[in-house]
């Protein structure tokens, strides 16, 4: 029977089970015989024998039979055992095409549930080691979804139990090329979050420690790999988020409400755009819009929005210190190619990181890769600030630190390897600040003011670093307006333990604050009530005095007798302040003079100012006080979600405000709150968590080489609108011979002349501005 | 009244799952909680003080994606007095914890350990903390490896210029949060020889301090459970 009529076969038979029994038992019996014949042949002699037609026979049958065999459980009971044990048996010797078609079925039967998992799997693995590359990608598709299928909706674990067992054996298989498969496997299903658990992960770990280098490669590339697609994920999520709410725009959008939590007030808003000088009034508005943004970034960051946080693979490693020490054995084997030396680096470096291992070893063996002229050298010194984390003793870490700074920022070096030492080392002591030293900060700082703008960024970044970590470590004039000299790095293994809920003092505050003007509102109406009736009639005066006093810049001349008296006044209150230079103070006819007018006016101003400082002060010690005598307000009561809401707007009200101080507006606050809000957001952020990313390391601002294509469209529009054409056009378009200049080209001079003119073109300098580039750039 | 017959039409169980919608652990659960756990261990006595725990069910979080909290805080009344704490110390330091009588080690003795992983964890094990002066905590990843990294157990710093007394006081009246890999932890916050009301007011710290950790606060909090060591829980959320 040829194949369309089995085809047409198993429709039948599909619709008509009953009607075409006798057809479907002439075709199993045709199969026995085949299979008979086969079996004989093929365990004697091996495939060879029979012919490509009976293959093709016995595959149309098999198949045949597999589709119709739900149809007829009864009567072919036995032969999905029958498949299996074929397969089984002659994997290795069937024709490949005869061998497809057979594993085709038995997916088939497999997808029908016909076969068990356990039946099936075992069969499946070996199929791997067969050298046919077409058979391996159906196979891996198929496990990979009858896995998906199992998990659907609810995870099978009793399936999963099973199969990851397989895989375990498999991931082992001397055969390279089959543990491959079973490393690919596993590391689809985990990209498709069929398998997200810890179990699947140290499947992975388990092949990195299989003999094969490739395997190594394929595990370490999936622990790289979960990085970089959880930092895309996040920019992707970044740009949507900027799109969602955006913050930077107008006034409006300053008040807008986040998740319920208001950012700035509108009081904010309101004086940045309607009070102050009017020259510097643009310059507040621009420096609020930059101050929103760069608190909502922090925000973003302590939320863990930003995708760094990310790192689900790694975290799940179960003996992370005995896998970096593993790898690292490997590594300091090195037999491997340079490319898989970097990716165990890379490694290694992430999980002593992430987990904040120690392994001391590791740093002194990076310190010899740690060259200018080292290949990849922006992402070997990632991996080395990767590695570094606050537990590792700062003397581990320093000879590193030396190396790097002896080796890249010295000023014979070119400007790019300078910012990327840097940058380098602020990365480091952003993770380790102790590392570094009051001399070698203040050396590396005045790179600040270096000619080339990536050298003087990345030193200004290093400087930023510091001012937040310990100000006292920069020189004067680099730390900063407002800087807490007190402040400086915790020594080695402090504990960060709070001593209250973080940010409960601002509530607390903010409640004792609505407290006492409610209780001044109180009194100031009671107050009113009883002096309703004398006001009536002391409004005139009361004016007239103050029209006095505000007014005094107009009336300097007119020397009123009253206002000099309270200026006398004033002065007499001041006498230890009385900075200001005395001069003449009268004038012959016995009035004062102008000069002394405006300086005494200055002192009334300036005694104004200090009076409301000191009640402003006295003011904030009394709540202070107040705080203190109260119980802490989180042991008084359970904050509820909106408690919650209400610290989180405080705190970035007072971040805000704290920035809004330092710019110069008011006085600079005593940064007890600041220093809070900070840590708060430096400790939501553990830097240790997140990897370095080469690409940050590397010199910002070097314009990059054009390539050809871009400098070819340059010329190419530069030519469009020259009204003279190029040089050569215009020399082909030209009649009327050559001219002197192409004639003195054609010369034919002595031997000697040119071998002269040859030896100057060769020896002359070469242009300036034409200088290496390469790997320090970003690409 | 409207809200009312919305409510009649509603089948029982949705009924009482709308009267159940909370926003926060109620104070006066917690103190029936609290009263009703130290009546349960006086009714039957233990052959020790029983501590009190806060066990923490969370939800909508994913250990895999969001970031792992971890936060130590200081509660107003020491929950565990019998805390094992070994200092790890200089000549000074030793001495001084010979006279509160804490367990002391000096650098000597770290040595004799020779890096040997099973004794080291076997130290490792005994203390539920330890502390170090300044000198010897920067040695301690030599002297020990990461035994007691591993163990989660680095110590703590403690200085000349700070009291030792203090400090182990300090430490004592600690506990720490830390999410791991599943979405549940506990914590203790006091023990059956407390007050209630410092139990109430350690329990309530507490609560405060581990919603402030969370990313959502109140909507990541499942339950909250609330027992003595050997006693019956008592779900006060």
């Amino acid at each position: 029977m040829g194949k369309i009529d089995l085809l047409e076969l198993q429709s039948r038979c599909k619709r008509d089970p009953a009607g075409y029994r006798e057809d479907f038992l002439m075709q199993l019996e045709h199969f026995n015989a085949l299979h008979a014949v086969f079996s004989s042949s093929s365990s004697h002699v091996g495939t060879g024998v029979s012919s490509s037609k009976d293959h093709e026979n016995f595959g149309d049958l098999v198949s045949f039979i597999s589709h119709v065999h739900t149809v007829y459980k009864s009567e072919s009971s036995w032969f999905p055992s029958l498949l299996l044990a074929l397969i089984d048996q002659h994997f290795m010797r069937l024709d490949v095409s005869l061998r497809r078609r057979l594993v085709a079925a038995l997916i088939l039967l497999r997808n029908r549930n016909c076969v068990s998992v356990n039946q099936a799997l075992p069969i499946f693995f070996k199929l791997f080691r067969c050298a046919d590359k077409q058979l391996r990608a159906l196979v891996f598709k198929h496990v990979v979804a009858d896995v998906k299928l199992a998990n659907k909706g609810k995870k099978n674990e009793a399936y999963n139990r099973v199969v990851r067992q397989f895989l375990r054996d498999a991931v082992r298989d001397e055969n390279p090329v089959a543990a491959k498969k079973a490393l690919a496997i596993v590391t689809e299903l985990y990209r498709r979050n069929i398998w997200n658990d810890a179990k699947s992960v140290n499947l992975v770990v388990e092949a990195c420690f299989h003999q094969h280098p490739k395997i190594l490669v394929a595990g370490l590339k999936f622990f790289l790999g979960q990085d970089e697609a959880a930092e895309r994920a996040a920019e992707e999520g970044g740009e949507s988020d900027e799109d969602d709410d955006g913050l930077a725009g107008g006034d409006k959008d300053m008040n807008t409400k986040q998740g319920g939590k208001q950012l700035v007030s509108k009081d904010d808003v309101f004086k940045a755009y309607h009070k102050g000088v009017a020259s510097s009034k643009r310059k507040k508005q621009a420096k609020l819009k930059r101050m929103i943004a760069s608190v909502r970034k922090q925000q973003i960051k302590a939320e863990g929005n930003d995708g760094e946080a990310r790192f689900a693979a790694m975290q799940l490693i179960d003996d992370p210190q005995g896998f970096a020490e593993m790898l690292f054995k490997k590594l300091k084997e090195g037999a491997q190619a340079f490319e898989t030396k970097m990716l165990l680096l890379q490694v290694v470096s992430r999980v002593v990181g992430l987990h904040q291992l120690i392994l001391l070893n590791f740093y002194p063996f990076l310190q010899r890769y740690i060259q200018p002229n080292q290949r990849d050298v922006t992402k070997l010194l990632a991996a080395a600030a990767t590695a570094c984390h606050e537990l590792v003793p700062p003397d581990a870490i320093e000879p590193l630190l030396r190396q790097l700074v002896t080796q890249f920022v010295h000023d014979k070096a070119r400007p790019e390897v300078v910012a990327v030492g840097i940058n380098s080392v602020r990365e480091i002591c952003n993770r380790t600040p102790l590392v570094m030293t009051e001399d070698l900060l203040r050396d590396l700082s005045q790179y600040k003011k270096a000619r080339d703008k990536p050298v003087a960024t990345a030193a200004r970044a290093l400087i930023a670093l510091f001012r937040e970590l310990a100000p006292s470590l920069l020189e004067k004039k680099d730390r900063g307006k407002g800087a807490d000299l007190e402040k400086s790095v915790k020594a080695y293994g402090t504990k960060v333990v709070n001593e209250r809920v973080d940010g409960a003092e601002l509530l607390q505050l903010e409640r004792i604050k609505r407290k006492r003007l409610v209780a001044e509102i109180e009194t100031m109406t009671e107050f009113e009530e009883e002096e309703d009736d004398d006001d009536d009639g002391n409004i005139n005066s009361n004016s007239n005095s103050n029209s006095n006093s505000n007014s005094d810049d107009e009336e300097e001349d007119e020397e009123n007798s009253e206002e000099v008296e309270d200026i006398e006044l004033s002065e007499n209150e001041l006498e230890e302040n009385d900075i200001l230079p005395v001069k003449k103070k009268m004038r012959a006819n016995g009035k004062l003079t102008l000069a002394e007018l405006k300086r005494r006016h200055k002192i009334a101003v300036l005694k104004a100012k200090k009076v409301a400082e000191r009640e402003e002060k006295l003011e904030e010690e009394e709540q202070l006080r107040m705080m203190e005598e109260e119980n802490p307000i989180e042991q008084e009561k359970i904050f509820g979600d909106e408690d919650f809401n209400k610290i989180k707007a405080l705190r970035m009200q007072s971040k805000l405000d704290e920035n809004l101080d330092k710019m110069g507006a008011k006085k600079v606050k005593n940064a007890a709150e600041t220093d809070l809000t900070r840590l708060v957001m430096r400790k939501a952020d553990r830097a240790s968590e997140r990897r370095v990313n080469p690409d940050a390391l590397a010199a910002i601002g070097i314009r990059r080489a054009h390539d050809k294509a871009s400098r070819l469209a340059t010329v190419l529009a530069g030519r469009e609108d020259n009204e003279f054409g190029s040089s050569t056009a215009r020399r082909l378009k030209k009649t009327g011979g050559a001219s002197n200049k192409e004639k003195a080209k054609k010369k034919q001079l002595p031997l000697a002349a040119r071998i002269h003119a040859a030896t100057r073109r060769r020896n002359a300098p070469v242009q300036k501005g034409k200088r290496q580039l390469g790997r320090f750039r970003k690409v | 009244m409207e809200a009312q017959t919305f409510f009649r039409i509603l089948p029982l169980r949705k009924r009482v799952a709308f009267a159940l919608v909370r926003t926060k652990l109620n104070s006066d659960t917690l103190k029936e909680g609290v009263t009703f756990m130290l009546e349960k261990s006086k009714a039957k006595p233990r052959k020790f003080v029983e501590t009190v725990e806060l066990q923490i069910g969370l939800k909508n979080y994913d250990p895999q994606k969001d970031k792992r909290f971890n936060g130590t805080v200081v509660l107003p009344a020491m929950p565990r007095p019998k805390l094992k704490i070994c200092m790890l110390g200089d000549a000074k330091h030793c001495e001084e914890a010979a006279g509160i009588g804490i367990d002391k080690m000096d650098v000597e003795a770290l040595k004799k350990f020779n890096k040997n992983k099973k004794l080291i964890k076997k130290m490792a094990k005994k203390y539920a903390v330890f502390v170090a002066s300044e000198s010897v905590i920067k040695q301690i990843p030599r002297l020990l490896g990461p035994g007691l990294n591993k163990a989660g157990k680095f110590p703590t710093l403690c200085t000349h210029s700070e009291s030792l007394e203090a400090k182990v006081t300090d430490i004592k009246s600690q506990v720490k949060f830390q999410l791991k890999k599943v979405l549940c932890l506990a914590v203790a916050v006091g023990n059956v020889e407390m007050t209630e009301k410092e139990l109430f007011i350690n329990t309530q710290m507490a609560v405060n301090f581990l919603v402030s950790l969370l990313k959502k606060n109140w909507q990541n909090v499942k339950s909250l459970y609330i027992k003595t060591t050997m006693g019956p829980p008592f779900r006060i959320f």
